[in-house]
């Protein structure tokens, strides 16, 4: 057997053919196109999730604000001096002990303002939080029933406003 | 073409390839740097967001302070000032033991060395509170303390020598900033 010495073929001295180097960089295209494609879509998933998770809490911490000073107030209605039942955008009850900022028969009021959720003014939803719908429905008519209150606030996230969140509670009225 | 061409690169080749590769380098670590800053401050954040919720939640439910113990106390706070820039105290034990007039005076609430137990939270990193701003009314401030009584979702803000409706604590790194707000309703939220 003879040592042949080895020659480089004329593809190899003269580099990559352009086809291969297309080839290459289509190759390179359509894997870097499904992994950035793949990407965006998790952060996307994960900002939309994150945003369903603030609204979810910011409304939680307004539902258990309202119910917790309902537990010691009295005369649940739809307007400042409106009777049950009723349905209506505002919340209002009369403090039997006093809690918080109120006193024993101070008068407490809930509602909307400009996406915002206020208690007597004050604002218990953050500036990321747009709160489209504030529904109150009070059941019930003293003496022969418990006066029962059904709140259902439904807001969307001022950055993503494409998520939505609707949260519902009720409560009674207890006899005092 | 010649034999040293054939072996190797030539050294403007090198160099250029070292000058890229020192170049994303320099991009990569100064992106990173921020990158980090950041995550920290979110952190920061999101900790004085923590201790605020911790302190709401303590004085709803009249939790003992400090945990593990039988002391019961009236109500809970956090403290923050600009004179210890990476510490925030959650306290408890507001006001007298036994106020005469069976009232706590609202200047006893506040945040006192002598009188009150507390847990640290140092702030990591480069963050430090930047800034105490009380609002309606707004004025800055050198020391906030935002007091929860037992029972009660709302809180009691005080500045120096203020009762503002809220407060807006600034941690900041560097040039980033992220603002920590609380109003007397007791909302709590990052504005960032």
């Amino acid at each position: 057997m003879t040592n042949v010495p080895l020659q480089n073929t004329p593809s190899t001295t003269r580099g990559s053919f352009l086809l291969e180097l297309l080839l290459a960089f289509a190759v390179i295209s359509i894997a870097m196109t499904v992994v950035v494609d793949a990407f965006i879509t998790s952060q996307r998933s994960y900002r939309l999730i994150a945003a369903e998770g603030a609204l979810t809490k910011s409304l939680t911490v307004v539902l258990e604000n309202m119910t917790r000073e309902a537990r010691v107030s009295e005369h649940f209605r739809c307007a400042a001096a409106g009777t049950t039942p009723c349905t209506g955008t505002e919340f209002h009850m009369t403090h039997i002990e006093g809690l918080n900022a109120q006193g024993a028969g101070e008068n407490v009021t809930y509602g909307v303002v400009g996406g915002v959720i206020q208690k007597d003014s004050l604002d218990l939803t953050p500036p990321t939080v747009n709160v489209t719908d504030f529904d109150v429905r009070i059941i019930g008519t003293r003496p022969a029933e418990q006066i029962q209150a059904l709140i259902t606030l439904t807001a969307s996230s001022v950055d993503s406003p494409n998520v939505k969140v609707q949260l519902q509670t009720s409560f009674t009225e207890r006899l005092y | 073409m010649s034999s040293f061409r054939k072996n190797g690169y030539t050294l403007i080749e090198l160099l250029v390839v070292i000058a890229l590769l020192a170049g994303l380098s320099a991009v990569l670590l100064l992106n990173g740097a921020e990158s980090r800053n950041l995550v920290q401050l979110q952190t920061s954040a999101q900790q004085l967001e923590s201790a605020l919720t911790q302190a709401q939640a303590y004085g709803n439910s009249g939790r003992a302070f400090p945990a593990g113990t039988d002391k019961f106390d009236s109500g809970f706070g956090v403290f923050v000032t600009t004179a210890s820039p990476k510490n925030i105290r959650i306290y408890g034990g507001l006001g007298d033991t036994s106020p005469s007039n069976g009232l706590i005076e609202e200047g006893e609430e506040k945040y006192t060395v002598a009188t009150q137990n507390f847990e640290l939270i140092q702030l990591g990193g480069d963050v430090q509170i930047g800034g105490i701003r009380g609002i309606s009314p707004n004025a800055n401030a050198s020391e906030g303390h935002v007091l929860f009584r037992r029972g009660e979702s709302e809180a009691h803000i005080y500045t120096n020598n203020q009762t503002p409706d809220g407060l807006r604590i600034t941690l900041a790194s560097g040039s980033a900033s992220i603002d920590v707000v609380i109003n007397k309703a007791g909302l709590i939220y990052i504005d960032q």
